[in-house]
């Protein structure tokens, strides 16, 4: 039997059967059901974190266990956010967070820039090209950002003759939106353009097929390693990737929750309900947070402030969306040490020591806040074994 | 009102066939000949008339006044700018522009559909500039002859900071940089306010200043080594004497950065005719623009600007197809109007402009001053391939030209 240690010392017996978790899903559903926003599936969490809600991950339920997380997100991505559009952009913009993935992208793109000028400065990489792989490409923000960043000065223009971008989105009216930029882009990129969801698109290609991995704002979604293991895969030899990306730890326990379902109009009875439903006794909150770093703190509180402004415009306005707020992300420690466990290489002296391409480079984490984790870059690299 | 004109708009008092000849315009159809307008009263009357073709279509869209072009297109539209009428033109087409701004305040500006169309068709190329103009101030930053400390940089009609954000997201990359870094923020909007939330996790240093660009460069006499500005220079048609302005409050070694819009759509009737025509305007409303500008808008006015002017040109008329697409068939019911006269230049002119104000903007003596800074191989940075429709330019005070 499975068991977790809850922060006050009481050890509770963990979820495991199939009937169990769905009872579990049943649960959020029936006793958020006509708020603004639903929590969603609590498989939508980052996998690590689920023992804190009481759920135990094992050999006989994780295949289910992320096939219901992955549904989950496909489920509210097919929904559309619709008429809640104007109130996540109010929300954003209250948090102070309007042009974070805009800023994060930039970042993320200078840091790909220098990755490869410094690759392409190698003798065995000096005439060769390079297949850079956005995963997860939108509209196209995260490579045209790259392509900018190249543009800027004329020593990293030539980068971009070198450079053929596969772009991985499964929306095919993206896809379009994607090829009319990269089409009207003075440098003229070369590209292949794939309509396709992760995990299918890079079961079928060939292992080593690309040099780089760029992805923003995307991981957040994948509460689980395999994507990652497979990206390791799609890498060649000394390949990198570089993921911007949302870090915050307010799903990690259920005790944030419950202030949220207040905020989003939740009857006092039916938090109660959630709180003994998920063992949150008081002093959980402050316990947890005792735990955390002042970076990760502030990352909270960002996101808290996020997703606080967020109820508070939906409930203004009367609307009923098909948000859903839970969602997979993580401290930047746990993400680290997830691609660790999926082979990659984190630690800067190991990079500047094996790979060409951070040989200059002072750091390969690069915070968009100095105070926050919140939105963070990570250059990585294929390790060698 | 159902149709289609609101408060403060003028309603036609008969149908547009039935409109009087025009009391007022440049030419003579007796002689034949040309005379342009220079008295201001028969200038606001004249544009009077010019603005009344599209009073009360049921889009949201009107041509907006004459004088919101640019000043060098004046003579085109029939105008002559003279030392006698000069400031109080210049005074009236700032008017008309504080009037967009007056509306961006009324009712459900932010939420409106209609803004968030417009932003929608030009925040994605708004960013990107911001992007270029970020990456040019770190890259002076660090390869500047003599350390710039304090770095001093006005943001002009800053907005909800999307600019500034760009150039601390830059700057941040940098230990102590953004600490010896000052952000003066300029607007008249309501929207300063959300610049400083939005800037407030990067632990800025801001300096806000609630008004309009031209109450700060009369009132504010401090030096900016970075004066920038996004999508803000195509609603000032007097460029001569705004970069005047901004000329006299940049230090020795400022460098001015102007991410903006470029067409030469605004410069001849004949370009707005043409989009008047696609837009499906009716035959009583084209006549009436053919009585008021005669041979002035059969002219060609097109041949004289180059491919990527003509490009920019076609790319202004896909905006402005795209936004009625956008609008549909749907009502519009909110404040805002969208005009389409203003004071767009091409970046040529633009250059121009900036050379007679003082500045150089040859990369030559640029890259002088900034000997270590991996810049571009030109100016002007353009944001889609062979089109000046988008684009960054830069300009350096001539004072450390080489």
């Amino acid at each position: 039997m499975n068991t977790q240690e809850w922060p006050r010392g009481e050890r509770m017996r963990l979820a495991e059967r199939i009937e169990e978790l769905q009872k579990i899903d049943a649960f959020l559903d029936e006793m958020c059901e006509g708020l603004a926003m639903t929590p969603g599936s609590i498989f939508r969490i980052a996998g690590q974190y689920l023992p804190n809600w009481g759920i135990a991950v094992n050999r006989k339920n994780e295949s289910w266990i992320w096939e219901r997380s992955r549904s989950a997100y496909y489920a509210e991505w097919e929904g559309g956010t619709g008429d809640a559009n104007t109130a996540i952009e109010k929300a954003i913009e209250k948090a102070g967070l309007e042009y974070g993935n805009k800023d994060m992208n930039d970042v993320l793109a200078d840091t790909v820039v220098r990755l490869l000028h410094d690759m392409s400065k190698t003798i065995q990489d000096k005439t060769r090209d390079f297949a850079i792989i956005d995963v997860g490409a939108g509209t196209g923000d995260t490579t045209l950002a790259i392509l900018d960043a190249m543009q800027s000065s004329e020593v990293t223009e030539a980068l971009a003759s070198k450079c053929h971008f596969y772009i991985l989105e499964p929306s095919f009216k993206r896809l379009g939106n994607v090829f009319e930029r990269l089409e009207e882009h003075p440098l003229k990129p070369r590209k292949t353009l794939i309509s396709s969801n992760l995990e299918e698109y890079l079961r079928t290609v060939r292992r080593e097929s690309f040099n780089m991995v760029v992805s923003n704002a995307v991981f957040h979604h994948m509460g689980f390693l395999s994507h990652l293991r497979l990206l390791r895969e799609g890498l060649a030899k000394n390949g990198v990737m570089v993921i911007g990306d949302w870090h915050t730890t307010v799903w990690q326990h259920p005790a944030y929750v419950a202030p949220i379902l207040r905020k989003l109009g939740a009857s006092e009875m039916n938090v109660r309900k959630f709180e003994s439903f998920f063992n949150v006794r008081k002093g959980d909150l402050e316990t947890v947070e005792s735990g955390l770093t002042p970076k990760q703190l502030e990352a909270n509180r960002q996101m808290l402030a996020y997703v606080t402004a967020l109820a508070d415009e939906l409930r203004s306005v009367g609307a009923k969306s098909k948000l859903k707020f839970l969602e997979a992300h993580e401290s930047l420690e746990n993400r680290l040490g997830k691609l660790r466990a999926a082979g990659f290489e984190t630690d800067m002296d190991e990079l500047k020591a094996n790979y060409s391409g951070f040989l200059n480079m002072k750091s390969n984490q690069r915070h968009l806040y100095h105070k926050s984790d919140i939105a963070c870059v990570v250059a990585v690299a294929k390790t060698k074994k | 009102m159902r149709d289609g004109t609101r408060e403060g708009e003028k309603k036609p008092s008969q149908p547009p066939e039935m409109l009087d000849r025009p009391s007022i315009r440049p030419y003579d159809p007796t002689t034949g000949s040309i005379n342009l307008i220079s008295s201001v009263d028969s200038i606001i009357e004249f544009d009077n008339l010019f603005r009344e073709i599209t009073t009360g279509l049921p889009i949201p869209i009107r041509v907006g006044s004459i004088l919101r072009a640019s000043e060098l297109a004046y003579p085109n539209w029939g105008i002559q700018v003279t030392d006698e009428n000069r400031a109080e033109l210049e005074k009236r087409a700032a008017d008309f522009y504080k009037q967009d701004a007056e509306e961006g305040r009324l009712g459900t500006y932010e939420g409106d559909e209609l803004h968030r169309l417009k932003k929608g068709l030009s925040a994605p190329k708004e960013e990107r500039m911001a992007t270029h103009i970020a990456r040019l101030i770190k890259e002076m930053v660090l390869g500047s002859v003599k350390a710039i400390d304090p770095i001093r940089i006005l943001d002009i009609a800053c907005g909800s900071g999307r600019l500034s954000s760009s150039i601390a997201t830059a700057l941040s990359e940098f230990t102590g940089v953004l600490d010896r870094a000052e952000f003066h923020l300029v607007d008249y909007s309501d929207k300063l306010s959300k610049a400083e939330n939005n800037l407030k996790a990067f632990g800025l240093n801001i300096v806000p200043h609630p008004m309009t660009d031209d109450q700060f460069f009369a009132t504010n006499r401090e030096n900016f080594n970075f004066v920038v500005s996004l999508s803000h220079l195509h609603r000032r048609p007097f460029l001569a004497s705004y970069l005047a302005k901004v000329y006299s409050r940049m230090s020795d070694d400022g460098v001015l950065m102007i991410g903006d819009w470029h067409s030469a759509l605004c410069q001849h009737p004949s370009q707005v005719y043409l989009l008047l025509q696609n837009m499906g305007l009716e035959h009583a409303r084209l006549n009436r623009f053919d009585e008021l500008f005669g041979p002035l808008h059969l002219s060609a006015g097109a041949d004289r600007f180059n491919d990527p002017e003509l490009a920019g040109v076609m790319d202004q008329y896909k905006y402005w197809r795209d936004m009625f697409a956008g609008l549909g068939e749907k009502r519009y019911e909110g404040a805002m109007r969208l005009r389409i006269m203003s004071a767009f230049t091409t970046n040529k002119q633009l250059m121009e402009e900036m050379d007679k104000a003082g500045f150089t903007t040859h990369i030559d003596d640029i890259r002088m001053a900034f000997p270590r800074s991996a810049l571009p191989n030109a100016f002007p940075i353009r944001m889609k391939l062979g089109s000046d429709s988008a684009a960054v330019t830069v300009a350096m005070k001539k004072a450390i030209a080489r």
